[in-house]
C-alpha cells in the first residue's frame, strides 16, 4: 500500500513537469503583454522606456524557457511568485480562493450524492416504472442543460421572479445555494444515470439468481449483493466527475461572482496576470491527480479482486 | 427464448435512432439554409425597437440593439453545429490514431502517448479550454483549437483499451496465422472493429463541445462579438433579463434543444448497437 | 425408497411462443439420483428451469402438472411457491461463478442465506458449517470459510455451494451441469459428494449433464432428452446397457473409449518434421515471473499424429502458440524441418504450419463471411491471384469438410459450432500445411459432433500425409486415434511415449492418475473394472 502510494506520487512528478512546463509555453507564446496591461491598469503613460524599465523590473526580459527555470526552482524553495497585479504573493491568493472552491465544489458534491442515489436505486429497482421514466427524463435535461444556462434560469426565477436569493453571491453563506444548486444539478444527473445503470447490470448478475434460489431475502440481496457490487462502478463515475465539477466552477464562480479559484483565474487571465494563472495550474493539477488517487485506493478497498497494492 | 422480446426492443430501438437521425438532419439543413430561413437581417440594429416582445416580424423579440433575435438565433445553429462537428472530427481522428499505435505496439511509444494523454487529463478540461482560448485571444478558431486540445484524449484512451482488448482475440492470431501484417491486421479488423463504438461516442461527444462552445463564447472568449452565437447572446442579454427575458430564452431554448437532440441520438445508438460500458447507461 | 416427492405429468414448455419441451412425464422417488442427458440446445436445462419454484418471467408452462409433495408447481401461487426455494427445493447452477458474490466471504454468505430462513444460531454456526465441510471431505476449515469466492477455484466453489445446500437440507435437489466447468478430477470429487449428500438426508437429486460417463457412476435412473421430448427412461443399467431408443445408442457410440488406435506408428516413414529443443517460456507478471513451460522437447514425425494431454494451466496452449509463431520462446528453440525458426515468421513458415483454434465461431471476425477469410488466407499465402480460381477453391475445400458451399456466404456466428469448426479447419488446410496444431477442438462441442470432427481430421491425415499434433485435456479422447501420446504438467513434460505403451504401462505417477479418472469416466463403454 505504502509502496503504491508513493510510486503513484512519484508518478506525479513528469506530470507536474509537463503541464507547468505547457501552461508557461502557452503563456509566453500568447499575445498580449503583461507589462503593458499592468501599466495601463495603475494609469501610467505608456511610453517604450517605462515599458522596457518595468520588463526589466519583472525579470520579463529574460528568455521564458529561463524564467520558467527559475520559477521552479522558486517553487522547490516554496515560492509560487508574486502577482503582477498587486505584488501579494500567489500562494496566499491561492490558499484563499482554494477555500471557498472547496467550500462550492463539496457541498454540489454532497448535494449530488443526496440526489442522485435515492434516484438511481429506485430507477434501477423498479425499471420502466412511470417515475423511472421520469427519473430518466431528468436526467437526460441534467445532461443537456449547459451550466451557464442554467444558472441563468435559477437566476432568473430566483432572484428576479421570486427575489429570495442575492444576484451576487460574493461568498456569503446564503449566496452559495444558487452556485452548489447550478453545478449539482448536471452532476447529479450523470450520477443517478450510473447509479442505476450499475444496480440492473448487478441484478442480472448470475450470482444474485444463485442468491435468490437459495431463498435468501430481498433486503439483503439489495443491501450486500446489488449495492455492494454496484459500488465499485459508480465509483469510476464519481472520480471522472470531480474534473468536471472543477472545471464547471470556473464557469460558475464568475456568473455567481464566488470569489473561488476560477473567478481568480478568469480575472488573472484577463489582466496577463501570469503568475496566478501558473500557480493555479498547478495546484488543479496536484488536487486533480490526488483525487484520482483516492478513488483508485477505494477501488482496492471495494474489490479484493483487484491486485494486492 | 430471449431472442423473440428483444427482436421487439431492436426494431422500437431502430425506430428511434431513425427518428432522431432524422431531427437531426434537420437541424444540420437548417443551419445550411440559414440565410434563407431568417426574416431579418440578424446583424441590422433597429433603434426603434429595442428589447421589444415577439411580434409577426419579429418572431422572438429584438435585443437591446434591436436586432432580430429570431434570426441571430437560426444563424447560430450554423455556428454551433459547424464547430462542434469541426471538434468532434479533428480530435476524434487524431485521438484514434494515437490510440490504435499505443494500444496495438504497447511498449515504450505507448508509454510516451499515454504520458502526454496524463499531462492533459491533469488539466481539468474546461481549464485548458479557457486557458488556450483566452490567452490566444477570443475567435472561433482558437475556440476550436482549445475543445480539440483537451478532446482528442478521451478517444485516445478509448481506442487504445478497445485495442488492447481486442489484440487478443482469437481472429487476429488467425489472421496472423493468414499472413496478413501489421497494418493489414490494424486496416482491415481492428479499425472496423471499434469504430462503431468511437462514432457513438463522438456523436454523445458533440452535445458535450457545444456545451463548451457555448461556455467559451458565454465568457466572451468563444466568437467575436458581434457574431450571431447562443452563447454570447445569452450573455449579452442577462444584463437586462428583467425587461427582456426572451432574449435570454430563446437562445438558451435553442441550446437545450439542439445539446438535447444529438444526445438522444447518441443514446439511441448506444443502446441499438449494444456497446459501452454497460448494457443500460 | 418407494415415497413420490415429484411427479410430472405431460410437462409442456415454451419460451414465449418458442416450444421447448413437450409432454414429459417421470417420477421421482425419495433418495433418488436421477440424471438427465441431451445434447446442447435438447432443452434439459429448459426442464430444470420449469421445475423450480422461481422461475424467469418468459418461461410458460403450457400444460400438465409438476406435483411436489403435494403441491402443483405448475400453477402454484407465486409467492408460496418462492417460499419453497433453498429448504424445499435446491438448485446448483452450471456456472460456479452463479452460485456467490465474488468479493464477499462464504462466511457472510452462508450467515444471511441460514438467517433468511430462520435457521441461523449464533454459538452453534461455525461448529455446524465446520461439520458439514468435514464430512465433505472440504479441507482448510476457518480459513475457508473466511475466504471469498474470487479466489477459490470453480470445482470448490461448486462444492461449497453444495455444501451449502446440504445446511438447508433441500428435499430435491436440482443441479445444472454442475461439472462442465471444471476438470475430470473435480467433477468426481463433486459426484461422490452427490452421493454422500443422499445417504446423509435422503434428498432426491435431479442430475443434469452430458457427461454420461460420470453419471453412470452415480444416478439410479437416467432420462434421455432429444428435441424436447424424452425419448428413454429407465435404470441405469437398462439404459446404458441395452439401449432402446436409436437416438441412445448414437449418444452411446459417439463416447471416445479408451483403447489402442489401429494405425502403429513404426509404419510410417520416420522423417522428423518438428523438433523442439528443451524450449522454455517465461511471462512477466508483477511481482515474480511466471514460467509456462520449462525446457520441454520433442519429436513429430511426418504424417503422425501426436496428443497433448494435459490439465488447464500446464502450457499446453503456449506450445501451441509458440510453434505457430504467435509467441516467441523465452529459451531454446523450434526447428522445423532442419531449420531454425526465427522470431519473425516468413510467409513459408506460415505455409507449413497452421493451427485450429479451441473456439470456432471465434477464430472468425464476426464482421466477415467465413469466405472473406478464407479468401484473404489464399490470397496471402497462395499463388491465386484470381478471385474466380480462389472461390473456386474454396468451395472445393468446403466440399472436402463435408460443408455444403453456400455456407461460406454466411457468418461465422450463423453456423453451428461444428460446421465452424470444419470451416476452421477447411481454412488451415487451405493452403496444404505440413503440420497442422489443433487447440482443444473439440472441446465446445457435443460428443456426437466431436467424434465426426475426429473422423475428418483422421481422413484428412490419410489424403495429405500431413502430421497434426492434437492439444487436448481429455486422455480418453487422444488416445483413440493418436499416434503418440505426450503428458504436459504445470509446463514440464512428464512423458513422451507411443500411445499403447502410455495406456498399458506409464511410468510416471502423474500419468497414472489421468489414467484412472479417465477410466471411471469411461467406466462404462469398457466393461465394468
Amino acid at each position: 500500500m505504502k509502496r503504491y502510494v508513493s510510486g503513484r506520487l512519484l508518478q506525479l512528478i513528469p506530470v507536474l513537469f509537463g503541464v507547468t512546463f505547457l501552461t508557461f509555453a502557452l503563456l509566453s507564446l500568447a499575445p498580449g503583454d503583461p507589462v503593458q496591461k499592468k501599466l495601463s491598469a495603475q494609469g501610467i503613460a505608456v511610453t517604450k522606456d517605462v515599458l522596457l524599465e518595468t520588463r526589466k523590473e519583472m525579470g520579463l526580459d529574460r528568455p521564458w524557457t529561463l524564467r520558467y527555470a527559475s520559477w521552479l526552482f522558486d517553487l522547490l524553495h516554496g515560492d509560487l511568485g508574486d502577482s503582477y497585479k498587486d505584488g501579494t504573493p500567489v500562494a496566499g491568493r491561492l490558499v484563499k480562493a482554494m477555500k471557498y472552491t472547496g467550500i462550492l465544489a463539496i457541498s454540489a458534491f454532497l448535494l449530488a450524492l443526496v440526489i442522485s442515489l435515492p434516484l438511481g436505486i429506485y430507477g434501477g429497482i423498479k425499471k420502466a416504472g412511470f417515475l423511472d421514466r421520469m427519473i430518466q427524463l431528468f436526467c437526460l435535461a441534467g445532461y443537456a442543460v449547459p451550466g451557464f444556462l442554467l444558472a441563468v434560469l435559477l437566476i432568473y426565477l430566483f432572484c428576479i421572479r421570486l427575489k429570495v436569493f442575492p444576484i451576487i453571491a460574493k461568498g456569503t453563506v446564503q449566496g452559495l445555494f444558487l452556485p452548489t444548486l447550478t453545478l449539482a444539478l448536471p452532476l447529479a444527473s450523470r450520477l443517478t444515470r450510473q447509479v442505476r445503470a450499475s444496480v440492473l447490470n448487478q441484478m442480472e448478475m448470475e450470482y444474485v439468481d444463485g442468491a435468490k434460489a437459495r431463498g435468501v431475502l430481498k433486503p439483503y440481496i439489495l443491501i450486500f449483493h446489488i449495492l455492494r457490487n454496484a459500488m465499485i462502478s459508480i465509483l469510476t463515475v464519481f472520480g471522472l466527475s470531480i474534473g468536471t465539477l472543477l472545471g464547471g466552477s470556473v464557469v460558475i464562480e464568475n456568473i455567481f461572482m464566488w470569489p473561488g479559484m476560477g473567478k481568480m483565474v478568469m480575472d488573472s487571465i484577463t489582466a496577463r496576470d501570469y503568475p496566478v494563472v501558473q500557480g493555479f495550474v498547478l495546484v488543479m493539477a496536484v488536487i486533480y491527480v490526488i483525487i484520482n488517487l483516492i478513488v483508485d485506493i477505494s477501488y482496492h478497498l471495494l474489490d479484493p479482486r483487484l491486485e494486492e497494492i | 427464448m430471449m431472442r423473440y422480446k428483444t427482436m421487439e426492443n431492436r426494431s422500437r430501438m431502430k425506430r428511434q435512432v431513425i427518428f432522431f437521425l432524422f431531427l437531426v438532419s434537420l437541424l444540420g439543413l437548417v443551419s445550411l439554409l440559414a440565410p434563407y430561413l431568417i426574416t431579418n437581417d440578424p446583424y441590422t440594429t433597429n433603434a426603434l425597437y429595442r428589447k421589444g416582445p415577439p411580434n409577426l416580424t419579429f418572431p422572438f423579440g429584438t435585443d437591446k440593439l434591436g436586432r432580430c433575435i429570431f434570426s441571430r438565433v437560426i444563424m447560430g445553429t450554423r455556428t454551433s453545429v459547424f464547430s462542434a462537428l469541426m471538434v468532434v472530427a479533428v480530435s476524434l481522428t487524431t485521438g484514434t490514431a494515437f490510440g490504435i499505435i499505443s494500444g496495438y505496439y504497447g511498449g515504450l511509444l505507448d508509454r510516451v502517448i499515454m504520458g502526454i494523454c496524463d499531462i492533459f487529463l491533469a488539466f481539468p478540461q474546461m481549464v485548458l479550454a479557457i486557458g488556450v482560448a483566452g490567452l490566444l485571444g477570443g475567435n472561433m478558431t482558437n475556440a476550436i483549437l482549445a475543445l480539440t486540445l483537451t478532446g482528442w484524449t478521451s478517444y485516445a484512451r478509448l481506442s487504445r483499451g478497445l485495442v488492447m482488448t481486442m489484440k487478443k482475440e482469437t481472429y487476429i492470431s488467425a489472421a496472423r496465422l493468414s499472413g496478413s501484417g501489421n497494418i493489414e491486421i490494424m486496416l482491415e479488423h481492428i479499425f472496423p472493429g471499434i469504430a462503431g463504438e468511437l462514432i457513438i461516442n463522438a456523436t454523445l461527444q458533440i452535445s458535450a463541445v457545444m456545451i463548451g462552445f457555448a461556455g467559451l463564447s458565454y465568457l466572451g472568449i468563444g466568437v467575436s462579438v458581434p457574431e450571431a452565437e447562443w452563447g454570447s447572446m445569452i450573455s449579452e442579454a442577462i444584463g437586462y433579463m428583467q425587461q427582456a427575458p426572451w432574449a435570454v430564452m430563446a437562445p438558451g431554448a435553442a441550446l437545450f434543444i439542439t445539446v438535447f437532440v444529438f444526445q438522444l441520438l447518441g443514446d439511441s445508438l448506444r443502446d441499438y448497437f449494444g456497446v459501452g460500458r454497460g448494457r443500460y447507461e | 425408497m418407494s415415497e413420490s416427492v415429484l411427479s410430472v405429468k405431460d410437462l409442456s414448455v415454451q419460451y414465449g411462443s418458442h416450444k421447448v419441451l413437450s409432454n414429459l412425464s417421470f417420477e421421482v422417488n425419495k433418495g433418488e439420483i436421477i440424471g438427465i442427458v441431451g445434447e446442447s440446445g435438447c432443452g434439459k436445462t429448459t426442464l430444470l428451469k420449469a421445475l423450480f419454484p422461481k422461475r424467469t418471467t418468459n418461461l410458460i408452462i403450457s400444460s400438465g402438472s409438476i406435483l411436489f409433495e403435494d403441491q402443483n408447481l405448475a400453477n402454484a401461487d407465486k409467492k408460496k411457491a418462492e417460499e419453497l426455494c433453498g429448504r424445499g427445493i435446491g438448485m446448483i447452477f452450471q456456472n460456479p461463478k452463479a452460485s456467490f458474490n465474488p468479493i464477499r466471504t462464504y462466511k457472510s454468505q452462508y450467515i444471511e442465506t441460514l438467517k433468511s430462513h430462520g435457521m441461523y444460531h449464533k454459538e452453534t454456526f461455525e461448529s455446524l458449517v465446520l461439520k458439514t465441510f468435514e464430512r465433505m471431505n472440504l479441507t482448510g476449515g476457518r480459513e475457508l470459510l473466511e475466504s471469498c469466492p474470487y479466489e477459490m477455484s470453480g470445482g470448490m466453489n461448486q462444492r461449497i455451494a453444495i455444501a451449502l445446500s446440504i445446511l438447508l437440507k433441500p428435499r430435491l435437489l436440482l443441479l445444472d451441469e454442475p461439472t462442465s466447468a471444471l476438470d475430470v478430477a473435480s467433477g468426481k470429487l463433486v459426484m461422490e459428494e452427490l452421493q454422500r449428500i443422499r445417504e446423509l438426508t435422503n434428498t432426491s437429486i435431479i442430475l443434469v449433464t452430458h457427461n454420461m460417463g460420470l453419471l453412470s457412476g452415480v444416478a439410479d435412473k437416467v432420462g434421455v432428452i432429444n428435441q424436447g421430448s424424452l425419448v428413454e427412461w429407465g435404470t441405469v443399467h437398462k439404459v446404458f446397457g441395452s439401449p432402446e431408443h436409436s437416438f441412445t445408442k448414437t449418444l452411446l457410440d459417439a463416447v471416445p473409449k479408451l483403447g489402442i488406435p489401429e494405425r502403429i506408428e513404426e509404419e510410417n516413414i520416420s522423417d522428423c518434421i518438428l523438433k523442439l529443443e528443451e524450449v522454455s517460456k517465461e511471462y512477466k507478471r508483477k511481482n515474480s515471473p511466471f514460467l509456462a513451460l520449462a525446457k520441454v522437447g520433442m519429436e513429430v514425425k511426418t504424417g503422425e499424429i501426436l496428443g497433448v494431454v494435459g490439465e488447464s494451466g500446464s502450457g499446453k496452449s503456449t506450445l501451441l502458440n509458440m510453434i505457430a509463431g504467435l509467441c516467441s520462446p523465452t529459451d531454446g528453440s523450434v526447428i522445423f524441418k532442419n531449420r531454425i525458426m526465427e522470431k519473425r515468421r516468413k510467409r513459408d513458415d506460415y505455409c507449413n504450419v497452421q493451427m485450429v483454434f479451441q473456439h470456432a465461431a471465434e477464430s472468425f471476425n464476426p464482421r466477415h463471411h467465413i469466405r472473406k477469410a478464407m479468401d484473404k488466407t489464399l490470397k496471402n499465402l497462395c499463388d491465386l491471384k484470381s478471385r474466380a480460381e480462389r472461390n473456386e477453391r474454396i468451395n472445393e475445400l468446403m466440399k472436402r469438410v463435408d460443408l455444403s458451399p453456400d455456407l461460406a456466404d454466411r457468418y461465422p456466428w450463423e453456423l453451428s459450432g461444428g460446421q465452424c469448426q470444419r470451416a476452421a479447419i477447411a481454412r488451415a488446410i487451405s493452403i496444404s500445411p505440413k503440420l497442422l496444431l489443433c487447440d482443444e477442438i473439440t472441446s465446445a462441442l457435443d460428443v456426437s459432433v466431436q467424434k465426426e470432427i475426429i473422423d475428418l481430421l483422421k481422413k484428412l491425415v490419410k489424403e495429405t500425409g500431413m502430421s497434426v499434433i492434437f492439444v487436448s485435456h481429455d486422455l480418453l479422447l487422444v488416445s483413440s486415434f493418436c499416434d503418440t501420446i505426450m503428458v504436459l504438467w504445470n509446463g514440464e513434460c512428464v512423458e513422451a511415449a507411443a500411445t499403447r505403451d502410455i495406456i498399458k504401462n506409464p511410468s510416471q505417477d502423474y500419468t497414472k492418475k489421468l489414467l484412472k479418472t479417465a477410466r471411471i469416466d469411461g467406466s462404462l463403454y469398457i466393461g465394468t473394472d
